[in-house]
């Protein structure tokens, strides 16, 4: 797996992360609670590449995998609530 | 304003909400049409263009047209859509490692998020006709139309299978069978509940069926718990989701735009603005759908397909984020338009449309 791809992801999260902590205080709780949704979904994203692949041998993957996405798409629709 | 449970009227509602859904099921499912013909696979792809793509635009539309709405959801507007663009170019250059997975995650994400609009609009109907559920109800119907969505999603992930979306090739999880035997189950389980709640108790106790809210997720279940075992009928399934979203959207822009512009409801006003939203919608699905991925495979010279399915994925992403906020409006000054119907664009004047459509802030479709 090249990790250039998923080193960018992760530096995505980072990046994000700064931002939460460099706009902690000044931008609504709101709004700091949605970035902290977005690095949960490129986290989740990463987990996707990483995992997925050994998901069809891997029932606790699998399982794992689509009740994440699930509850992951539940947390999401309460973004900038 | 009159209350009124429908937009148009009830043939209109009942067909766009779920009778021409259930319709299509039944007599597909009699002739046995099993098979995605050539033929559906064509008339799937003519309704894309004039059904699925402009609810796609609507949704933008309506996030952007407003400063209001930009403002109020800076993160949706921007951020996402930054996000977004960064995943599909990771995808474009990584079509093998990240495509797949991005194209995926959009896959597994799409039938929650009909399964939010069933449930919204479900509770919009029974708002507009005045039934109050209460939390055991409202709650049964959140499970059950959500358990058409963990069934589905159960069922196609089940096995070792791999699916192709515009060429990109993805892997089902892998789900155990039994899981999907587990959720079917509760699918069952849940709709007999539903039909308990919403059918038997209010006819027992004399009070009011909420019909339209049980034909949405009657709609649901025909789409997520049967229409997957006929191809030829799965084909249309984001048609009539569009087609659901579109009537409310188109009278909730009608409604925005009376107020905006303080006139009276007309019939000439309605033509006209409904001429104008449509062709505007068409026009930008045009240009998210087939300008973005065209544009992208000439200025970075990757494969049309490859791009078709990175945008096309991106795209649906960021409606499913924007469809999340902007039918929960805060803002107080905005009026929420849920509750008109036909004859209120029609006829009423602006004081009265001012007045009596007021919503809770927060009345939403999700």
């Amino acid at each position: 797996m090249p990790p250039r791809d998923l080193t960018i992801l992760v530096g995505v999260m980072v990046l994000l992360g700064l931002v939460i902590w460099g706009t902690a205080g000044r931008w609504s709780a709101r709004a700091i609670g949605g970035l902290g949704l977005l690095v949960a979904l490129v986290g989740s994203f990463y987990l996707y590449i990483v995992l997925a692949p050994a998901s069809p041998t891997s029932v606790l993957v699998a399982s794992g995998l689509f009740v994440g996405s699930a509850l992951l798409f539940r947390l999401l629709s309460t973004f900038e609530q | 304003m009159t209350r009124r449970p429908y937009f148009i009227s009830m043939p209109v509602d009942v067909a766009v909400m779920g009778g021409v859904s259930i319709a299509l099921y039944v007599i597909l499912w009699l002739i046995n049409a099993n098979a995605r013909t050539s033929t559906v696979i064509s008339l799937g792809a003519a309704l894309v263009w004039i059904i699925n793509y402009p609810h796609f635009s609507a949704t933008s539309y309506r996030l952007y047209r407003s400063q209001d709405n930009i403002r109020q959801y800076p993160l949706t507007a921007y951020a996402v859509p930054v996000l977004l663009v960064a995943g599909a170019v990771l995808s474009l250059q990584s079509p093998t490692v990240i495509a797949p997975f991005f194209v995926k995650f959009f896959q597994i994400w799409s039938p929650y998020h009909f399964s939010g609009q069933t449930f919204g609009i479900g509770m919009l109907y029974a708002r507009r006709a005045g039934i109050s559920l209460r939390p055991l109800e409202r709650t049964c119907l959140r499970w059950f139309i959500f358990s058409t969505y963990v069934s589905l999603i159960a069922t196609i992930e089940t096995g070792q299978r791999q699916y192709q979306f515009f060429g990109v090739t993805y892997p089902a999880l892998g789900i155990p069978l039994v899981i999907s035997q587990l959720a079917l189950v509760a699918m069952y389980a849940l709709g007999i509940a539903v039909l308990a709640l919403f059918v038997l108790t209010p006819l027992t106790r004399g009070r009011q069926v909420a019909w339209m809210t049980l034909l949405l997720a009657l709609t649901q279940f025909v789409w997520f718990g049967l229409g997957q075992r006929l191809p030829s009928f799965a084909e249309f399934i984001p048609a009539f989701h569009s087609l659901q979203y579109l009537l409310v959207a188109w009278s909730v822009h009608l409604k925005e735009r009376l107020d905006e512009e303080r006139q009276a409801g007309s019939m000439a006003f309605v033509s006209a603005e409904s001429g104008y939203w449509l062709l505007a919608n068409t026009l930008g699905g045009f240009m998210l759908f087939w300008g973005l991925p065209h544009v992208a495979t000439r200025v970075g010279g990757y494969d049309i397909n490859l791009t078709t399915a990175v945008f096309f994925s991106a795209i649906q992403i960021h409606h499913f984020f924007v469809d999340g906020v902007i039918w929960k409006l805060k803002n107080p000054r905005v009026l929420s338009p849920l509750l008109v119907n036909i004859d209120d664009l029609l006829r009423s004047k602006p004081s009265q449309l001012a007045t009596a459509t007021a919503v809770a802030p927060g009345a939403a479709l999700r």
